[in-house]
Order: structure tokens, then sequence, then C-alpha cells
């Protein structure tokens, strides 16, 4: 027999030849693509097989594709089961995977809830903890208060006692300036009054102010009525006075003579 | 806290208005005395003879008034002749407060043109500066003018060197008969005038306030008869021939009015007369004599002698347009005899003669204090009249039994003799500020 009687008398040979050949070609598809030899190589024994073939080579053939057949149709079967399975499988783990992640929200829900009540609770604790420490910094303040309060006392007791004692420093500083300037207006007043000529005809009752400048010396810058008499002889009589008096006697202290030598009044009142 | 914030600030200011308190020293007495001036020679620009010194004339004028101290020529220590020229530094050193310098130049008409100064020496300024054109015959008054700005640039009053007075000259002629002379002069004495003369007394002559007409009494008809007369055209007329006496004329300060003496009733009584019309107003009314009246200042009072009290005092009674106003009241207390009273231009003072261990001196009453003060030592002082400022008092004095007029101030303190060539000087009166021409 030959393939083609064979394929007369059992064209599904044929058919299941190239399927067996298209499935080999599928099952190979991959590794014929990739690698030439085994082409090759498959191509050669297909060659020898066509060579070689008789009848109950054929029928072993036969067998063989039904064989292969069954084990395609097993492995089909297989397969399918394992597609099967394998969507059963895929399924099953959806649903595992659906599981978790509700699990996991609800963990997530209850992790939330969680962290909420636990933010509450650090806050809080936190809040506690502040308290606590403006309980300490009010104490530590309150003592420096009183740190201060206490060293101010001192300070003021110290300044006290400082104080009076440049009081009575001043007082005796005042005394011995009062008795200077004492001393120099009595002789001023009578330089003053040496060099004084008036006439009682001048008028009754008269009075006058004359502003005297001094320099250091006690020269007279210059003497100037700054209250009138209403009588002007009355006026340059003591205006004179003052200038004849020239040089006035004046304190050695120049912070003295500063402050009460260098500017003075004198008063011309003979009705006293 | 608060306490002692408030102790703080009070302390604080008691110091502080303790530094800023001036210090006063109240002078209580001096010396009474003349201000020192020196008054330099002026200088002679020119040719010719020099006139008469103005700078003596000048210094005393000023110590006449008796507020014045003018070096004695000796004692200036340099001659300046004007104030560029002035040391201040050397003339302090004399304590003479005031130095007056100048020049006289001759112009080509013979008159003069005069400068002078009149500086303050310690504060080395001038204080007056003039430049005054003099005739030849001028010079004196020229000089007396300058002694009257000296006067009121010092003593801020006006001086009254610029005036006159008038008083009666006795003279013998040649047959040895006295004649009686109305004269006036410069109120130093110089440049005199005689500006009526009679073989009869001539007494009591009185000024018109506008310094133009005098008021005298004259025996040329054998008893006192009051006579008007203008100084200047020497016209005159009689204005009261009462009978009796018709004595002690005084002119009113408003020039319209003579308060005088009349015996027209019998006994000597004081009388206003209208001049215009010749009416008369009886002021007194008593069996004493009341004589010698003077008005107050403005007219409002006549002060006048009487001896109603026993012996001569004197007298005052307010009038209301010339109407007397009340009962006359005493005003002098002082001795037994005060008589002839001059009041001063203020009303402030009355001169009086007054005699005190059996002499007649010159003494002044100050109205407002009652002091009463005896300003001369003569033995028959009398006449007493003031210069127009009030300021000085001449008088007629005794000298060698001729009758001299002497010069006192207002406080006695200066004296000074007018000198008078001839005769027995007698009743001076001071002309008013003004002669007008």
């Amino acid at each position: 027999m030959t393939i083609w009687q064979t394929i007369r008398n059992n064209p599904s040979v044929l058919a299941w030849a190239i399927i067996i050949h298209v499935l080999a070609f599928i099952a190979i598809g991959v590794s014929f693509k990739s690698s030439d030899p085994k082409i090759s190589t498959f191509k050669k024994e297909k060659v020898i097989e066509a060579i070689a073939v008789d009848e109950s080579k054929i029928q072993e053939e036969i067998n063989k594709l039904k064989k292969a057949d069954k084990r395609k149709k097993r492995d089909q079967k297989r397969l399918q089961d394992k597609a099967k399975k394998a969507k059963k499988d895929r399924k099953k783990e959806e649903r595992k995977l659906q599981a978790i992640k509700k699990k996991q929200k609800e963990q997530e829900v209850i992790n939330k809830k969680k962290s909420i009540k636990e933010n509450k609770r650090l806050a809080e604790i936190e809040r506690k903890q502040k308290e606590t420490q403006n309980e300490l910094n009010k104490l530590e303040k309150q003592q420096q208060e009183k740190k201060a309060l206490l060293e101010k006392e001192e300070k003021d007791r110290q300044e006290k006692i400082a104080e009076k004692k440049r009081a009575s420093e001043k007082r005796k500083r005042e005394e011995h300036e009062n008795a200077e300037i004492e001393k120099y207006r009595y002789l001023i007043n009578n330089k003053v009054s040496r060099n004084w000529i008036y006439l009682d005809s001048y008028g009754k009752g008269l009075v006058c102010i004359i502003e005297i400048r001094l320099l250091p010396s006690g020269d007279v810058l210059s003497a100037n009525v700054i209250q009138s008499s209403g009588n002007i002889a009355f006026d340059r009589s003591a205006e004179l006075a003052a200038m004849r008096a020239s040089p006035f006697p004046v304190p050695k202290s120049t912070d003295l003579f500063q402050r009460k030598f260098r500017k003075m009044n004198v008063k011309f009142n003979p009705t006293k | 806290m608060l306490r002692k914030s408030i102790l703080i600030l009070f302390s604080w200011l008691l110091v502080n208005s303790l530094a800023h308190a001036i210090l006063t020293i109240e002078i209580t007495s001096g010396s009474e005395g003349a201000q020192p001036i020196a008054i330099v020679p002026f200088q002679w620009v020119g040719k010719g003879t020099r006139p008469a010194s103005l700078k003596n004339i000048i210094a005393a004028d000023l110590q006449r008034s008796g507020q014045f101290s003018p070096l004695p020529n000796k004692d200036l220590i340099s001659q300046p002749h004007q104030g560029t020229e002035v040391k201040y530094k050397t003339w302090r050193a004399l304590n003479v407060g005031y130095l007056v310098v100048g020049k006289i130049q001759v112009m080509a008409d013979d008159s003069y043109q005069i400068q002078f100064q009149l500086l303050d020496v310690f504060k080395g300024r001038q204080l007056a500066g003039y430049s005054i054109r003099s005739l030849n015959s001028g010079l004196r008054r020229t000089a007396h003018h300058i002694s009257d700005i000296i006067y009121k640039t010092i003593t801020g009053e006006e001086g009254a060197f610029n005036t006159h007075i008038s008083y009666i000259t006795v003279t013998k002629d040649k047959q040895n008969k006295k004649r009686y002379q109305l004269a006036i002069a410069d109120a130093d004495g110089y440049n005199e005038k005689i500006i009526y003369s009679s073989s009869q007394p001539l007494m009591s002559p009185s000024w018109s306030p506008d310094g133009t007409r005098l008021a005298y009494v004259s025996f040329l008809n054998g008893r006192p008869e009051i006579y008007v007369q203008n100084i200047f055209s020497a016209k005159k007329e009689k204005l009261v021939s009462f009978k009796g006496l018709n004595n002690a004329p005084r002119w009113s300060p408003d020039g319209k009015h003579l308060a005088l003496t009349l015996s027209k009733d019998g006994n000597p009584e004081i009388y206003i007369m209208n001049i215009n019309s010749r009416k008369l107003t009886r002021i007194t009314r008593s069996y004493a004599i009341d004589t010698e009246p003077e008005w107050l200042p403005g007219g409002k009072g006549l002060i006048f002698t009487s001896d109603r009290g026993g012996s001569p005092q004197l007298y005052e009674v307010k009038l209301n347009r010339n109407k007397p106003i009340g009962r006359a009241q005493r005003l002098t207390f002082e001795g037994n005899y005060n008589s002839r009273a001059s009041v001063s231009n203020d009303g402030r003072y009355i001169a009086m003669v007054h005699r005190t261990q059996g002499k007649f001196r010159i003494a002044v009453l100050e109205r407002e204090t009652k002091h009463f003060n005896v300003l001369t030592n003569g033995n028959l002082d009398e006449s007493p009249s003031f210069a127009p400022n009030g300021r000085m008092i001449i008088y007629a004095t005794e000298e060698k039994f001729r009758g001299i007029l002497s010069v006192v101030s207002v406080d006695g303190r200066a004296r000074q003799r007018l000198s008078f060539k001839q005769g027995d000087v007698r009743e001076p009166v001071w002309s008013p500020y003004k002669i007008n021409k």
C-alpha cells in the first residue's frame, strides 16, 4: 500500500496528517522559528519516513496517529482541563484576591479608625505633656521672678545706702558751696557798695536790677539794666557801680563760677 | 513706687530750680555823691584868640546842678579831642564814669563849628555826639546847650543851664545916688542885660510862663505899684495900682492871672487878678498879714506867707478856677520864721527862707515826706527861686555886706556863687525853660 492508497482509503489520514503536522508545527513553532537546525532535522526525518513506508508501518503510523490523536485529545483535554482549572484557579484566585482586598479595605477602615483614635490619644498625651511643661515653666518663671525680686530688693537696699551716702555728700558739698556763695556774695556786695555813687535826690523808693555777666577772672563783661527804677540817673549810677567794681571777687571753682557767678543780678535798693 | 517717683520728680525740680535760680545780690547803701565826670578842654582849631573856655562853662554848669563832680584839669591824664583818641582803660583807672571831649573849629565867617562827644568810660562807647554851629556871641549859650545835652543824657531829666534869671541890682551913680535896675542874665549870671533902671526901688520880679514878660513892683510913684514889661521890646505898662500896697506879683501857670498882695481893704491880703479883665478875686481874709503868694503847679492852689499863727509861716489854700476852697492849711512848723515860698515845677519841693539861730537860710520842705532840709549856711539868704527843672534853687545872699546870687542844688550838696562884678544883687527869679522870641 502506498501512501496515496492509504490516503484514498482513509482520507481522514491526510486530514490527520495535516492536523498533526500543523499541530507539530504549532507544537514546535517556537523552536522552529528560533532554531534552524531543528527544522532541517525534521525535514530529513520526514524524507526518510516517506521512503520507508509500509502497511504496518502505516498502521503503526495510524496507531501512532491515533495514539497521538488520543494523546492530542488527552492533551487537549488536559489543556482544556488545565485551562478550565486555570480559569477556575484564576477565579478562585480572584475571589481570594477580592477577599483579600476586602479584608484589606476592612483592615484599612479599621486602621483608619484605629489611627484617628491613636492620633487623638497622642494629641491628648502631647497636650498633657505641654501642660506639664507649662506648669514647669511657670514654676521656673516664678522662681526666677522671686529671685529677681530678691536681687532687686538687695540692689535697692544697696542703692538706698549709696543714695543716702550721696545725699549726705551732696548736702556737705552744698553746705560748702553755700558758704562759698555767701562769702563771695558778701565780697561782691561790699565792692559794689563802695563803688556806688548816687544821690538821694534822684528820687524816693527807687529800685533797679542790673544783670551782670562776668568773665571767669571776675572782670565785668557787661552790666545792663533789666529792671529799671524809672529814673535814668539812678539806673546809670547802678550800672556804673557794677562796672567800677570790676573785677568782682569770684570763687576759684570754675564749676561754681559757671553755675552761680557767670551771670547774676545785682539789685540796688537804698530804701531798705 | 509712686511715692518714690514723686519724690524723685520733686527733688529733680528742686535741684533744677536751684541750678537755674539766678544769684541776686542786693545793694542797700552806697556813697552819697555826685557822679565824677571828666571834661577835656576843647581843642581850638583855627586862628584868632581863644574865646571863653567851653570846658569851664560846662564844668561849672554840671557842678552847679549838684549831680556831677567834674574832675579838675590837673587830674586829666590825657587830652583827647575825639572819641577815637580815647584810651578808655586809663580813664577807668581814674574811676570816672563819663568823659566829654570836643573841638571848636573857626569858620570863615568867624562863627564856630563845635563838635563834642559824651563817652561812657566803662562801657567804652559814645552816649551822645553833636556838631553845633555857634555864633561868636552865642558861644556861652552853646556851652550851656551842651551842658543840657550831657545832663539829659545821663539823668534823663531836662537840664536848666540854657535858661535865664532876672534880678534887681542896686548900684550907686556918680552923685552917690542909688540906682535900681531890673536885669536879666544867663542862668550862670553871665551876659547881664539891664532892661529897666530907676532911681526908685524895684522889687519882686516875676516871669510870665512864656518867658517874654516880667511883672515887678516899682516905687516910681512913691508907693508900690505893679508893672508888666516885655523883656525884648522893653515896653512896659502899669498893671495894678490900688490904694495902699500893690505887692508880690506872681504869674499864674496859665499866664492869664496874677496872684498879688493888696492892702486896698486895709490889711494886706492875697488876691488873684485876671490880667485881661483886671477882675480881682480875694483869696485870704484875716487880720494878719498875708503876702508873697506862689502858685502850685497847674494853678491848683496858692502858698503864701502869713503871721496869722503868731509868726510868719507858710500856708496853702486850694483853688478851683482861681476861687479858694476851704481854709488855708499851715505847711511849715520848723522854727518860728518861714517865708517866701518857691515851688518846684513838679510840686514836690517848697523852698523858703527859714530863720534858724537868728540867721536866715534857704530851706526845702519835701511835701510828701515832710522832710525839712536847710540848704544854705549864710547869714542873710533870701528870695529862693526854683530852676524850671526843680533841681536847683537860686537865691540871694550876702558877701562882705554886698548882695550876691548863689545857686544851691535841691539836696543842698552843691552850692555855687554866681559872680557879679559890681553892685548889690537881690531877688533873683529863674526863668521858665524857653524864652520865645
